[in-house]
């Protein structure tokens, strides 16, 4: 029983989980322009519409756009986060790393209504930068999690023998550190991107239509004018997390290759 | 201690504190003399880790100061400070391979390409690992990696080298060899060496002098015959090398640094030297190395009878365990030809000392 049960059982569990998300496949190449199923025959007019349609073609542009900054700005504070707290030892540490994993537990809501206002006082609310800013807020705690994860590993020994040959403690970092915990940083950087991609709580509240981003548009073109191309950009965004989940998974077994060549 | 002859480094009155309450290091007054090889020795959390890391700049001292040759480098990071270190664990940058590794302090001092490629040939010749030059520090074993570690810390001609227990992680084996070869290299560069142990056989083979450590002080500091030969307490003795440990209590005080004590144990009254003024009828501690225990003849002056609890074989000789009271030890070493047949458990033996071998201490 338990050799066949629990296998089936998580099989079972697994298509619960993946199905959904299959889907929006054949409804993104119906033939027809209501959303249902079975569909009627199959066509690709969705997906041309999504790519000869220029408010889901700058809605695609603004998601890399914010995708690609909050990636960089998020990676690049969210690393020296995490190698700051790691190296040091200081009173209230522990506060510190819990208030920068807040934004993971508040709701996204809550946190989208206070950004707005905040945003409007500043004047970034309505343009890409606020998109950018509010991304990059919620996307560093990851980065900051799966570089302190790496660092965990990482021996502290090979920063100060680097400074003892001589590295200025830039140099030490960018030659040394950098490179043993890049499994770690891009695996950070890519959660950071997803994690802007297929946002929209905060894109409802901050953007408006010039700076729609993709998940937005599709908020929209269920609301107001409802489109099967809906569909086609879903399988897109779809198709572009499996890539990114490969190029984490990737990243991670050749950072593990080389941790166990180190240990030899 | 060697105040009068060029001290390189002077460590005056330093302190350190990791959490402001308890002292790591308490009041350090070290001087390391120019090309001398220095150990620092003693149990973990002694504090002699700490002495070493703040040389090379990763600590701060809480109070007091560092000299190095004449300045005060308290304020000087470890990247100006041009010290070599070799650490336990190596340290290799594993994404790097032996060349790269050898190269990169020259880079850091922007030596030029050429020069670079010269000298790593050079140093690897002197390691002698030629042949790996292209393995990554995961490919090579424990010996050539502390050996290119070794190369990486000298390649940029140090004006000291810092060791933090290097061999710890070799077999003994290993650990011998390169013993050696750590001892070639300091005589052949000339080069002030300060060397960091908790092993103490390490520490007798190797120095110049010794610095033992314990609770954030140096207990004693000189050559290794000293240390060993004279030490000047209890934990000294029982730390470098093998010592006997018996209680005693005065029961004359002799001519010159001779002491006669009483040994309940074994009912006996035997002499022994104390480099302190001691009083009758004070409780003691007695220490001879077990090499100084030997064996005697029934009614031989200064000797006495104790019985056997256990022999063990050790290939070029014997040694003898002997019955005694709770935290008290007494063993011999006996060479294959005074091996008798009452070397049984439970047989007796008659023991001496000669009274300079045996050090009196506090109890």
């Amino acid at each position: 029983m338990m050799r066949f049960g629990v296998p089936t059982f998580a099989i079972l569990v697994l298509i619960f989980m993946i199905s959904p998300i299959f889907v929006i496949f054949p409804l993104s190449f119906s033939s027809s322009s209501v959303l249902t199923l079975p569909v009627p025959g199959y066509s690709l007019q969705w997906y041309e519409d999504f790519f000869l349609n220029g408010r889901w073609l700058s809605a695609t542009k603004n998601s890399f756009i914010v995708g690609f900054a909050t990636m960089l700005i998020a990676g690049l504070l969210g690393t020296m986060a995490a190698f700051g707290l790691n190296y040091s030892d200081f009173r209230g540490k522990k506060f510190v790393l819990a208030a920068l994993s807040l934004p993971m537990v508040v709701p996204l809501i809550v946190t989208a209504t206070s950004m707005f206002l905040a945003f409007s006082i500043v004047g970034i609310a309505n343009s890409l930068w606020g998109l950018i800013v509010a991304h990059t807020i919620i996307a560093a705690p990851y980065v900051v999690i799966t570089v302190l994860a790496s660092l965990q590993t990482f021996d502290m020994n090979l920063l100060r023998a680097a400074l003892s040959l001589g590295a200025h403690p830039v140099t030490a970092f960018r030659e040394v550190v950098l490179p043993m915990i890049m499994p770690g940083v891009i695996a950070g950087a890519i959660f950071a991107f997803a994690t802007s991609f297929d946002e929209l709580v905060i894109a409802i509240f901050i953007t408006g239509p010039g700076q729609f981003t993709l998940p937005r548009q599709m908020f929209a073109g269920l609301r107001e004018f409802l489109s099967p191309t809906i569909s086609a950009a879903a399988v897109i965004m779809v198709v572009f997390s499996f890539v990114l989940l490969f190029i984490s998974e990737f990243v991670r077994r050749r950072g593990e290759r080389l941790k166990s060549s180190t240990n030899a | 201690m060697t105040t009068s002859i060029d001290p390189y480094v002077v460590f005056s009155d330093v302190d350190k504190s990791y959490d402001g309450k308890t002292k790591v290091v308490e009041g350090l007054n070290l001087e390391i003399v120019r090309n001398e090889f220095l150990t620092l020795l003693g149990p973990s959390g002694s504090g002699k880790t700490t002495t070493l890391m703040m040389l090379a700049g990763f600590e701060t001292p809480t109070a007091g100061s560092i000299l190095f040759d004449g300045k005060a480098i308290t304020d000087v990071p470890t990247y100006k400070r041009n010290f070599g270190m070799v650490f336990q664990n190596y340290a290799l940058f594993p994404h790097m391979t032996v060349v790269e590794n050898l190269a990169f302090p020259l880079r850091m001092r922007k030596v030029s390409k050429s020069e670079i490629e010269e000298r790593v040939k050079r140093t690897l010749d002197v390691v002698k690992l030629g042949e790996f030059s292209e393995r990554k520090p995961g490919q090579l074993s424990g010996g050539q990696a502390q050996r290119v570690a070794l190369a990486r810390s000298i390649i940029f001609n140090p004006k000291m080298i810092l060791m933090d227990e290097p061999l710890g992680a070799l077999d003994k084996q290993l650990r011998e060899q390169m013993q050696l070869e750590i001892k070639r290299l300091h005589h052949e560069l000339n080069i002030t060496m300060l060397y960091v142990t908790h092993d103490q056989t390490e520490a007798l083979t190797m120095s110049d002098r010794v610095a033992v450590f314990n609770d954030g002080k140096i207990q004693q500091i000189g050559t290794p015959e000293e240390m060993y030969g004279a030490p000047v307490n209890k934990f000294v003795a029982s730390f470098m090398g093998e010592n006997n440990s018996l209680r005693a209590k005065v029961v004359r005080v002799e001519s010159g640094n001779i002491v006669a004590v009483y040994l309940e144990q074994f009912d006996a009254e035997m002499l022994a030297k104390s480099s302190l003024p001691r009083e009758v009828g004070q409780f003691v501690k007695v220490m001879v190395r077990p090499e100084h225990v030997r064996i005697a003849n029934s009614g031989a002056p200064n000797a006495f009878s104790a019985s056997i609890t256990d022999r063990v074989y050790y290939g070029d000789h014997l040694r003898l365990v002997f019955d005694t009271r709770a935290e008290e030890m007494l063993t011999t070493r006996v060479q294959h030809h005074e091996v008798s047949e009452n070397f049984v458990d439970g047989g007796k033996v008659h023991l001496t000392w000669k009274p300079e071998h045996a050090n009196v201490f506090k109890a």
